[in-house]
């Protein structure tokens, strides 16, 4: 038990950096320094960096299974799963940071099972959000486009409901622009 | 002229490192063992390294010009542009992991204004491959989505013809689609 919670500390901490930096973030020595611990504690609980990087997986995962537990609730896509996502802020940086590692073809794996558990959660409320209800497939290939675009531009600055939501709104006005042609003024648009 | 073809060596190197790794990646120590040279030219020719990055912002900006300048000169999104991004990988992954510094509004505002440059340059091949009018704005944003969703997914080892083909066209086949529902 107190195993557990002393190896802890170091995930936890490890876990903010990695969110904030991705895997250059990771370093034993800035983490013992941050943590006011010795270095040896670390190679104790997880062996080296490869034994760290597979806690820190499983402790995302158990921080997504929360995020999609809650994801599993919401009633709309605006405001209910965006209030979701900035509640879950650091997980989703974390997340985002996986998918980055494209050299690692664990982090990526673990990213896109995520994700895929995440697109069946909100498939049905996103066709809604899109006005496409009688088109589910089709609206989980824009989502999975949706999605990307708010990686890009997101960080731990920014992340709020008022840029998700910004982004959101652009993404739909581009898709009914598809649809009806007419031009709905966002506010986001770049040119 | 021999300062600048110095000069050059230390920046070219930097660009290559920093379009893989970002600017983690940019430390003057590895930089002089890479070149096989002294560090004492790197403080010479820029300071330190925020002179250094200004320098490769510089370089960017060149080799976004020339990038641009051939993109005038293609007929067809795929698979003219598509190769003429492979072709200039490293200029493409520098500006990935521009705007992935968030934290660093300098290097941030040079990437918005190379993703302007490059819009207004492909923005009718771009419109041609979607076939819809160029006129409109609807084009242009839904390039702006695509983009940014391409710069979440690309690095240097899925850079390449099949993935880029199968990107496009998802996206075109995404837009063709919505666009044959009724309007809601």
């Amino acid at each position: 038990m107190e195993k557990a919670k002393n190896s802890s500390i170091w995930t936890e901490a490890g876990y903010d950096l990695f969110a904030a930096e991705g895997m250059e973030g990771i370093q034993v020595e800035r983490l013992a320094r941050i943590l006011n611990l010795n270095k040896s504690g670390f190679y104790h609980y997880f062996g080296d960096l490869v034994g760290y990087c597979e806690e820190l997986i499983k402790l995302h995962k158990r921080k997504a299974d929360l995020f999609l537990a809650d994801v599993a609730k919401v009633k709309s896509i605006d405001p209910d799963y965006l209030m979701v996502l900035v509640q879950h802020k650091t997980p989703c940086m974390f997340h985002l940071q996986l998918i980055r590692s494209k050299n690692n073809p664990q982090f990526y794996k673990t990213a896109e099972q995520i994700d895929q558990q995440e697109g069946v959660l909100v498939g049905e409320l996103w066709s809604e959000y899109l006005g496409i209800q009688d088109h589910p497939t089709l609206a989980i290939r824009y989502f999975n486009i949706v999605r990307d675009m708010l990686y890009t531009r997101i960080n731990f600055r920014n992340f709020d409901y008022h840029t998700l939501h910004k982004l959101m709104a652009e993404a739909k006005a581009v898709m009914q622009q598809m649809t009806d042609g007419k031009e709905i003024e966002t506010g986001e648009s770049v040119f | 002229m021999e300062k600048h073809k110095n000069s050059a060596g230390w920046t070219e190197a930097g660009y290559n490192l920093f379009a893989r790794e970002g600017l983690d990646g940019i430390q003057v120590e590895r930089l002089a063992r890479i070149l096989q040279l002294n560090k004492s030219g790197f403080y010479h020719y820029f300071g330190d390294l925020e002179g250094f990055c200004v320098e490769l912002l510089e370089l960017h900006k060149k080799k976004i010009d020339d990038f641009v300048d051939e993109v005038y000169g293609i007929k067809r999104l795929d698979p003219d542009y598509l190769h003429l991004v492979i072709s200039h990988a490293p200029t493409v992954m520098f500006q990935v992991q521009l705007i992935r510094n968030t934290n660093n509004h300098f290097l941030y505002a040079a990437s918005e204004m190379v993703d302007r440059k490059v819009q207004s340059a492909i923005r009718e091949l771009w419109c041609d491959y979607l076939n819809i009018p160029s006129d409109t704005s609807l084009g242009i944003r839904y390039y702006a989505i695509v983009r940014d969703m391409f710069y979440t997914r690309i690095s240097f080892q899925n850079l390449n013809y099949t993935f880029l083909h199968k990107m496009v066209a998802d996206a075109k086949s995404i837009m063709d689609e919505i666009s044959d529902l009724k309007p809601v």
